[in-house]
């Protein structure tokens, strides 16, 4: 491990430790654009969530998106709810909508069942997301409780299918 | 040009600086290739690095490997005969080379700027995402830039070699 994964772990635990959603480790609900509705993150209560928060101009968001996609078949099975939410504005920068987003990158996930593209609305980003992290994502129990938190779920699968169940083999 | 190959032809003739040369480029490129990925990973550095690994990143870090493992020798020969060494475009290349991929995509400039905008209020606590994107729209042009201050190194060191007070040449 060199200096700068050290450094970059440290400051990881840092931030993360600092944060109040992950302190209270129940996932707060909050509003979020689906399309033209508003949807709430307690109406997913009852079944395992990965909710994440992304902003399309971000490389590792791309290469999520892409692991997600290798995985769609055994995460459906496994009944993961999996809500991708662009940051608020974009995290404050220019990028494709959602949908060109995720067209370019994996187009089935734009018809999955198990998924949920939406616009982080302000509430959201506030109370998940206040720092602006680029790329984070939830793991949330069906009783709503938090029980992961990372970034770039690229890296991070083996969390992800742990967290789905047994039913994700492949 | 000219300067380089005197340079180098008076570097290298000696043994244990092509084994310097050799030990230096293969650290480096390693290195690069576990780093440069950091930007799919969102900083996370270990063998999923490889899997995000891209030709163009694989090319970059041969190109930043092999200019380390030119500068080194020079910069030890240099300095072991007495001359000075231009230390401040070498670490300018290393620093942006090494750090571009930690700085997108991971709590690392959210987290300085959550420091900063504590201690100064006018700062926006959010201002660090435009940093972040703009890193991650323009990593290539950081990359070249990277080089290019490694190449500005490579010519600064081979004049001290070829101007140091031991150099017989």
């Amino acid at each position: 491990m060199n200096l700068f994964t050290k450094i970059g772990f440290a400051l990881i635990i840092f931030s993360l430790s600092c944060n109040p959603v992950i302190a209270q480790r129940h996932a707060p609900d909050a509003a979020l654009k689906v399309g033209t509705y508003t949807v709430s993150i307690s109406s997913f209560h009852g079944k395992k969530v990965m909710l994440w928060f992304f902003s399309t101009w971000c490389p590792s968001c791309q290469a999520g998106l892409k692991a997600l996609k290798k995985k769609e078949g055994p995460l459906k099975k496994s009944g993961l709810q999996i809500i991708a939410v662009r940051n608020y504005q974009n995290g404050g920068y220019p990028g494709p909508s959602i949908n060109a987003f995720v067209k370019k990158a994996a187009p089935s996930l734009l018809k999955a069942q198990n998924w949920t593209l939406a616009e982080a609305t302000q509430e959201v980003a506030q109370k998940y997301n206040s720092k602006g992290y680029p790329d984070i994502y939830y793991l949330i129990s069906p009783e709503g409780k938090i029980v992961n938190v990372a970034g770039s779920p690229g890296a991070h699968m083996k969390k992800i299918i742990d967290f789905a169940g047994t039913a994700v083999t492949d | 040009m000219k300067i380089f190959r005197a340079a180098s032809q008076f570097v290298f003739e000696r043994r244990p600086y092509r084994l310097v040369g050799i030990l230096a480029f293969v650290l480096f490129f390693t290195a690069y290739l576990f780093v440069l990925p950091a930007t799919y990973t969102g900083g996370y550095v270990g063998w999923i690095s490889l899997q995000y690994l891209t030709w163009s990143e694989g090319i970059i870090a041969f190109v930043l490997a092999l200019l380390m493992g030119l500068l080194v020798p020079f910069i030890i020969f240099s300095y072991r005969m007495g001359g000075g060494t231009r230390k401040a475009s070498t670490a300018g290349g290393l620093l942006a080379s090494l750090v571009t991929p930690f700085l997108c995509c991971t709590p690392v400039i959210p987290s300085i700027m959550a420091v900063v905008a504590g201690i100064l209020p006018a700062v926006s606590g959010t201002a660090g995402l435009y940093v972040q994107a703009f890193i991650a729209t323009h990593e290539l042009e950081i990359y070249l830039a990277a080089i290019l201050l490694l190449i500005l190194a490579l010519y600064q060191n081979a004049r001290q070699v070829l101007s140091c007070p031991g150099c017989e040449i």
